[in-house]
């Protein structure tokens, strides 16, 4: 090769180098997004499922179980109860609900719950009695046999009301009934209309880090939530590097307990952050916002409103 | 669109200066979850490949394990309590060990978190009544309709949580 025709292609690798670049980044940047649209899908049909389920056989049972079975309604454990071990021994922990205050102080499938705050419970009836006297937020000592040996445990109980909010905004649901939207009247000629919440309204791109020790000491926090980057919604003023301590007094341990927290609230109802910003503590206290009423996809859209007929031309 | 790690860089660089600690930012690092530590100057579709693969490759070991180790945690039909149907409660068990395995995410996008909690808020009201239809003798066809409502909410949650795991933000 003659150094024409090398300086040739070092020419043609220069011309062409910077719009190859070019369009490997449009690419990488196509994958990015349908990466991030395949994943806010995936999201979407969790939280269908999430509010069918709510309604999937849900008014029978619970209304059978009332009758029969009067169960806690303030505040929950978070597990799920097998049966009264032989000699009453106990209560069987047959699952722990993910996420749940007793998944996160530590109670494992197959535990037996033998006492709560000292009270010996023998059967899941006793245990119910227990907790009907347990406060929202309270702490209790459960304590547990696991595999033979003495356990003990504090589990902040969970206020029941925050799991009846997370039932459809839009549904005719058993339970919390008061906390439901109205449904949204008909309207000729639209689809059926949909509420959207506020969080996922302004909130989705909103991150959320977990403060750890490590991370919590250029932050001036031990525990909370860092808030990497702000949502959209600028209701709470929330900005980049904003640290949630609290909210509504109850301390935010992950990016989900801070959304369980924050779904509690409806709209127009007063949400309060406490907050560290620049290493300072501030509150910051705003209205939640309203949900957004949406239309379902294939809902016929409305046409414009014709044009107000012409002013008659005046004399010539 | 989501937050490259330079702009994480911007960000904090922009906070107000002190004296960081010296492992400030690998626990920053840390937090944002394995995928953002490597080569930086790594192309998006091989990193995504890479993740994918290595995800894919970890479900698989992940599931294969969750089969093998099955029988000693799993709740079974003749405990006290439980009247659903065998495979149910297998289905049950191994959603339980592929959350359990799942790593830890400390950083997580709002909707992401708002629809874990979501889910979780759910789970633990299946969980309630389950717990008081253990007590009512005469519910078998209530107890198998919650068990597969649980399962189809862990199912869910199972994959919003890998979805989120294999994903950078």
């Amino acid at each position: 090769m003659n150094k024409g025709m090398l300086a040739a292609v070092a020419m043609a690798v220069l011309v062409l180098a910077p719009s190859m670049s070019l369009a490997q980044e449009a690419k990488d940047a196509d994958l990015e997004k349908r990466l991030e649209e395949a994943q806010q899908r995936l999201e979407a049909a969790a939280r269908e499922v999430a509010e069918l389920s709510a309604e999937a056989g849900g008014p029978h049972i619970l209304k059978m179980l009332d009758m029969r079975v009067p169960g806690p309604r303030r505040s929950m454990l978070g597990v799920n109860l097998g049966g009264a071990e032989p000699n009453g021994g106990g209560v069987k922990v047959n699952g722990v609900s993910p996420g749940g205050p007793a998944a996160e102080a530590g109670v494992r499938a197959g535990d037996v719950i033998v006492a709560i705050d000292g009270q010996s419970v023998g059967t899941g009836r006793e245990l119910v009695a227990v907790m009907k006297d347990v406060e929202p937020d309270q702490k209790v000592v459960l304590e547990l046999r696991r595999d033979g040996k003495p356990v003990k445990v504090t589990v902040a109980a969970r206020p029941m009301d925050q799991v009846f909010f997370a039932r459809p905004l839009m549904g005719e649901g058993e339970i919390g009934a008061m906390h439901a939207l109205p449904a949204m009247p008909p309207m000729h000629g639209m689809g059926v209309a949909h509420a959207r919440h506020w969080l996922l309204e302004g909130w989705s791109d909103a991150e959320l880090v977990t403060v750890t020790p490590a991370l919590g000491r250029y932050f001036g926090a031990d525990k909370g939530v860092l808030v990497a980057r702000a949502p959209k919604d600028s209701t709470l003023g929330l900005q980049d590097g904003d640290v949630i301590v609290a909210i509504g007094g109850r301390e935010p341990q992950s990016g989900p307990h801070a959304m369980r927290i924050l779904r509690s609230y409806q709209p127009g109802e007063t949400v309060e952050l406490r907050i560290l910003r620049d290493r300072k503590a501030q509150t910051l206290k705003a209205a939640a916002p309203e949900h957004k009423f949406e239309h379902g996809a294939g809902a016929p859209v409305m046409p414009p409103p014709p044009e107000p007929p012409r002013a008659p031309a005046g004399p010539t | 669109m989501h937050t490259g790690l330079s702009e994480w860089s911007a960000r904090l660089a922009a906070l107000p200066g002190f004296e960081p600690p010296a492992d400030a930012w690998p626990a920053i690092l840390a937090a944002r979850g394995p995928h953002e530590s490597g080569c930086a100057s790594l192309r998006w579709p091989t990193a995504v490949a890479a993740v994918v693969l290595a995800a894919v490759a970890g479900l698989a070991w992940l599931m294969q394990s969750a089969q093998r180790e099955l029988a000693p945690a799993a709740i079974s039909m003749t405990d006290p309590g439980v009247v659903a149907s065998a495979a149910i409660l297998e289905q049950n068990a191994r959603l339980e060990m592929l959350l359990a395995a799942l790593p830890e995410r400390r950083a997580m996008r709002g909707s992401t978190a708002f629809t874990v909690s979501q889910l979780e808020d759910r789970l633990a009201l299946v969980d309630e009544r389950l717990s008081r239809i253990s007590m009512e003798a005469n519910a078998p066809e209530f107890s198998e309709r919650l068990w597969r409502e649980r399962v189809d909410l862990m199912n869910s949650l199972v994959q919003v949580r890998y979805a989120d795991a294999t994903n950078p933000l």
